[in-house]
């Protein structure tokens, strides 16, 4: 297959499938993806700002202008994702039940809480997150919503969404084009970077991972790095059965989640960025083999990310 | 962060693959057990089918499928592969077709009947499954050795195998002038090769003679689209279950016991491994003279395939 460049931007991968990339795919730095039909579009996810959003729609105008967006889906909860709707708002925003749910505790509040925090945890946020302007947003959730798969025709466009979650969040969905065999996967994919269970389980992701091998794309665009084809859902397989194999292990051996992360040499998986992200990934593993193991809350987590990537208080 | 208990327990969509001109495989994931593939021939004015799927909506979905690749040519032809109900259930949705097999794969689907009233469905070795309203379609033109069917000038040789392997009557469906197998299942990609049905011996000589054909695209029973270095590695798991059985024979281990104490090794990327067991049994059989495809004692087979499997039942996403 031809290799799209991973530069910011609209990239159009089949005829009617284009992904807007937004390097360098880190904390907040989301793709996002538009699929066109007769005259309509069809927008997987908006970004993590309203300066940000605006510059995707109006880069996507070129395409957008014939064939407005009548339909977004958020792939899933997490504010980079969807805290640009106000600005698509006459559109049929879908997402998933459980994403529609945690959509209403995951505002930018919870953001701007975090870049208040004193020590290291805040200054690792403001260090992740100052880019981004999360005030004056007003949260614009799902509009429609459903529980497992659903099919959509976008202007003669077939186009079906398969929530695959919890894994990453509570509701995972993914957008599957089959003619165009293109699969937007939303954050079940990081590439480059580390992959994150805030929900878990670890093991419902692996077999999320299966899924989208299956369905045998040509063309797989993640919620954050660059477009990728099977090897890059491998890759994430492979990080989150490392995982799970090694925090089972310390887990068994009554390690603490704290020591386990501290333990664990992630060898190869080392060289992705955000590596530090294994403090909530061994949790997730914690989580599901002990269902009475003590809930973190997110402040904790972040402080433990933090702690794993060298800052300290 | 969690908002849900809910976990699903799917598949991917199944896919259409256009293999060679005008022939079409239907590959359904994750191939695991009930989840079969299919196939099928279009020509000018209608088309041939090679195999139904295990539930009602998965041959409805076939169907819709194909409807829409031949656009409305009607499927007058639908050859079985062999009588597992995986691959013959969906076979009364086929109305206008003449259906197609070997005389033993119609009697075991008479002899099988529904899922509703079937031992081997109702044995609780698999995970509940939806089947839908299934009716018993068996095949009405039957041959022994071999029938050769024509879909406008392409000729399709459907060719029993000569001895029980993976069934009593496997039957392969070979296009030689685009070196194309549908292979049934004498072969699985991805997934353990089942035997307890057949003969272990049986399959090494058929899945060998599959080498002299020469195909380059294979269409197996179960798994994505391959080449034919699979014949190869399912001939290489064979001889793994046979050197298995031939220890265990030796020391006077059960079946059961023989598989439990297996290194899969490369096998262990397999699903369903616990096939194994299965596969034991019959090989015991085979190596104690019983004869290719001879009645054994399936139910216990099926019941250490359970144990095999941590004592839980098979799981089945059909």
């Amino acid at each position: 297959m031809t290799t799209v460049p991973y530069t910011k931007g609209l990239h159009q991968l089949t005829g009617t499938c284009s992904a807007w990339l937004v390097p360098d795919g880190t904390w907040g730095w989301s793709n996002a993806g538009l699929v066109t039909g007769e005259g309509q579009s069809l927008l997987v996810d908006t970004l993590f700002d309203l300066a940000m959003t605006r510059e995707m729609l109006a880069g996507l105008a070129p395409v957008t202008a014939s064939h407005p967006i009548r339909t977004v889906v958020n792939t899933h909860a997490n504010g980079d994702h969807w805290f640009g709707n106000e600005l698509v708002a006459q559109a049929e925003i879908i997402a998933a039940t459980p994403t529609a749910e945690e959509m209403a505790g995951n505002g930018p509040d919870l953001l701007l809480g975090l870049l208040k925090q004193g020590g290291a945890v805040g200054r690792f946020a403001r260090h992740i997150f100052e880019p981004f302007d999360f005030t004056g947003i007003t949260a614009t959730p799902a509009t429609r919503t459903f529980d497992s798969e659903l099919t959509l025709d976008v202007g003669g466009t077939r186009v079906e969404l398969y929530n695959l979650g919890p894994a990453h969040t509570g509701g995972d969905s993914v957008v599957w084009v089959p003619e165009e065999r293109t699969l937007y996967a939303g954050d079940l994919l990081f590439i480059g970077g580390t992959p994150i269970s805030w929900a878990g389980p670890i093991s419902n992701w692996v077999r999320a991972c299966q899924f989208m091998l299956d369905l045998d794309a040509e063309f797989v665009v993640p919620g954050h790095g660059p477009v990728t084809d099977a090897s890059g859902i491998e890759g994430v397989r492979d990080y989150l059965e490392f995982v799970q194999h090694e925090a089972a292990e310390r887990h068994a051996r009554g390690m603490s989640p704290e020591d386990a992360m501290r333990d664990i040499a992630l060898g190869r998986f080392g060289e992705l960025d955000e590596h530090g992200r294994l403090a909530q990934n061994v949790l997730a593993v914690y989580y599901e083999l002990d269902p009475a193991v003590e809930r973190v809350d997110t402040l904790e987590v972040f402080r433990r990310i933090a702690a794993l990537e060298g800052w300290t208080e | 962060m969690s908002g849900s208990t809910y976990v699903p327990d799917r598949t991917a969509p199944p896919r259409v693959e256009e293999v060679s001109a005008g022939v079409y495989a239907y590959i359904q994931p994750d191939g695991t057990w009930w989840i079969n593939n299919t196939g099928f021939i279009v020509g000018d004015g209608r088309v041939a089918a090679v195999d139904a799927c295990s539930t009602e909506a998965r041959t409805r979905a076939l169907l819709a499928a194909i409807a829409r690749v031949a656009g409305g040519r009607p499927v007058q032809t639908l050859v079985n592969t062999h009588h597992h109900g995986d691959h013959t259930h969906g076979n009364y949705l086929f109305t206008d077709a003449t259906i197609v097999a070997h005389e033993r794969c119609r009697e075991g689907i008479l002899a099988e009947g529904p899922p509703g009233t079937s031992k081997l469905v109702g044995s609780g070795t698999w995970t509940d499954v939806d089947w839908g309203s299934i009716r018993t379609a068996p095949p009405f033109l039957t041959y022994t050795d071999r029938v050769t069917l024509y879909v406008d000038e392409l000729r399709c040789d459907v060719i029993h195998v000569g001895t029980p392997a993976h069934s009593t009557n496997d039957s392969i469906i070979w296009i030689p002038e685009r070196q194309v197998l549908f292979a049934g299942d004498l072969l699985f990609n991805g997934g353990t090769p089942f035997l307890l049905a057949g003969s272990v011996t049986g399959a090494v000589t058929a899945v060998a003679n599959l080498i002299d054909l020469g195909a380059q695209t294979i269409v197996p029973g179960h798994g994505p689209v391959c080449g034919p270095e699979i014949i190869d590695e399912v001939l290489a798991y064979l001889t793994f279950v046979l050197d298995l059985a031939r220890d265990g024979l030796a020391a006077r281990i059960s079946p059961l016991e023989a598989a439990r104490s297996a290194d899969l090794g490369k096998f262990s990327d397999l699903t369903d491994s616990e096939r194994l067991a299965g596969n034991l049994h019959r090989a015991y059989a085979d190596l104690s003279g019983a004869g290719p495809g001879a009645r054994i004692d399936a139910a216990a087979a099926l019941a250490d395939m359970v144990s095999l499997n941590g004592g839980k039942p098979l799981t089945c996403r059909a």
